[in-house]
């Protein structure tokens, strides 16, 4: 079970708001001053945890342990579905974390199944709906496909 | 009963991938050998084999590939087996008719592919909770 207040949210703010819809060329800038840390005091709107399945084989077929070949994941945004090599993630999460064991003397190490969107509210202009899709990316610094996008309506 | 050493005269195959249900298969495979020693014929006495791999041209720290069998191949994978990624290894097999062991086939050398980085299947099943 993954304890959603320890999701370890490594979140790289690596662009700005200006991405969400596709095609705005550069516009946007204001959101890239905002610091990692910060989060929207104020939510608006329902908050939404998106969860996936982690890869269990590679692209070959070949089994994959996720806890060993994974390095971490990220998150994709677009207006559409149309998803390509030339997008930029706008977040990312390590594919494992570490956490406390019960007895409390030691960590543990979990999957990481499932990312607060919270933290892309920033990203997001408030009232729109989009797309997301998420990514694996392996130790090896090789990137899977675009999972199946899903498509996120924010409520402002 | 008459107990004769067994000639071996192998020739040994690497079929890369060979075994298309198993990812990244190799396969060895080796002649039948058919006659002892003396040149006399085995007939139809059944011969089993075993295969072996090294990382020494020697015949010091043979590591089994496989299990005895009848087989004249063994499908292995390189990963499973622990072969060094990118060296050298050698393979040798003996024969065994009657419970007597043929002397060891001379190494056939190979050199273990080196690995490729390998690319993620995309995570499924993306959902909101």
């Amino acid at each position: 079970m993954v304890n959603r207040s320890i999701v370890s949210v490594i979140v790289s703010l690596l662009l700005a708001g200006g991405m969400f819809l596709s095609g705005c060329g550069g516009g946007g800038g204001e959101g890239n001053s905002t610091s990692e840390a910060s989060l929207p005091s104020d939510p608006s709107g329902p908050v939404s945890f998106l969860a996936w399945d982690p890869p269990q084989t590679y692209e070959d077929t070949t089994p994959l342990d996720p806890y060993v070949d994974l390095d971490y994941y990220e998150f994709y945004i677009r207006a559409d579905m149309n998803f390509t090599d030339n997008d930029l993630p706008v977040a990312q999460v390590a594919a494992v974390e570490d956490i406390l064991s019960p007895d409390g003397q030691h960590y543990l190490q979990d999957l990481v199944t499932e990312f607060d969107l919270q933290n892309l509210l920033p990203f997001v202009p408030p009232g729109q709906s989009g797309y997301l899709s998420i990514r694996a990316v392996g130790v090896d610094g090789l990137k899977s496909d675009f999972s199946q996008p899903i498509r996120w309506d924010q409520i402002s | 009963m008459q107990r004769k050493a067994i000639t071996m005269v192998f020739v040994f195959l690497l079929a890369i991938g060979a075994t298309a249900a198993i990812a990244h298969a190799e396969t060895l495979s080796w002649n039948a050998v058919t006659t002892y020693t003396d040149g006399s014929s085995i007939g139809s006495a059944t011969v089993t084999y075993q295969a072996y791999w090294s990382t020494s041209s020697g015949t010091s720290g043979l590591n089994p590939l496989g299990s005895s069998g009848t087989s004249r191949s063994r499908t292995f994978n390189v990963d499973t087996e622990g072969m060094p990624r990118g060296q050298t290894i050698y393979f040798r097999s003996r024969a065994t008719v009657a419970g007597t062991n043929s002397a060891y086939s001379s190494a056939f050398q190979w050199t273990v592919p080196a690995a490729t980085p390998k690319v993620p299947s995309a995570p499924n099943n993306l959902q909101m909770n």
